[in-house]
């Protein structure tokens, strides 16, 4: 099973991601000869809090993205509708030639708040396709898929 | 995919979404269609709205979002899966 493994940062279970385009709106782009936006690397939480994927608003501009659909969110201060997009993610190690985890479309909510230390906070929706083992005492953390 | 929640809340508790939301008239347009769309046996598709109209009703999320770039590209469009049980999505404590 393909895994990568990552240090317990001060900010919890952090690693890089690359957030782009969906894969249906690249399809689009190519048949109407459009130029695609650069995917953007960022810093990402692993989250299990969240239902759902959840990424800054600075990235979902940067990529042009219109938001998809509304959708109500409920945290601690209440219930709030949120806006929702399709994105192309990818969750990797820091080691070069270690493997991605690739999602060529996910629904992600756009952060109605700025995100401590991150840009993308990965939820329940990306963590239940893998197999995540934190070992606490050592320090680190695994991601199989 | 359309994420999973484990909440839902009745339709008639959805919030007005602001008017500088990009999605104002759609969701308005939803909440308004949603009575005739569910009485029509549509729960769990999926509506493609723009603007004041619903365009289509797809039978997943997939279906509805292809279809909405095919006819509108990068204008806007609303994708909305039709539930009665609106999901609640959890988020974290800091939002």
């Amino acid at each position: 099973m393909p895994h990568f493994t990552l240090p317990i940062s001060h900010d919890g279970l952090t690693l890089p991601v690359i957030v782009g385009i969906g894969d249906k709106d690249r399809q689009d782009l190519e048949s109407t000869r459009q130029p695609l936006p650069s995917a953007v690397i960022t810093r990402g939480l692993l989250d299990q809090g969240s239902d759902i994927t959840v990424v800054a608003p600075r990235i979902l501009s940067i990529l042009g993205l219109g938001s998809l659909a509304a959708a109500t969110t409920q945290g601690v201060t209440g219930s709030a509708p949120v806006k929702l997009f399709e994105v192309g993610l990818m969750l990797h190690g820091l080691m070069p030639g270690s493997p991605v985890f690739e999602l060529p479309q996910c629904v992600v909510m756009e952060a109605p708040h700025p995100l401590p230390n991150v840009e993308v906070l990965i939820g329940l929706d990306v963590l239940r396709k893998c197999l995540l083992v934190s070992d606490g005492p050592g320090g680190q953390f695994t991601l199989a898929f | 995919m359309y994420p999973k929640a484990h909440r839902t809340i009745h339709y008639t508790q959805l919030k007005d979404l602001p008017p500088d939301n990009a999605l104002c008239r759609e969701w308005n347009t939803y909440r308004r269609e949603l009575p005739r769309l569910l009485e029509e046996g549509n729960e769990g598709k999926v509506a493609l709205v723009k603007g004041d109209e619903i365009v289509l009703i797809c039978e997943n999320w997939d279906d509805a979002v292809t279809e909405g770039y095919r006819r509108y590209h990068r204008d806007g469009f609303m994708a909305k899966p039709i539930h009665e049980q609106e999901p609640v999505f959890r988020v974290p404590f800091y939002f």
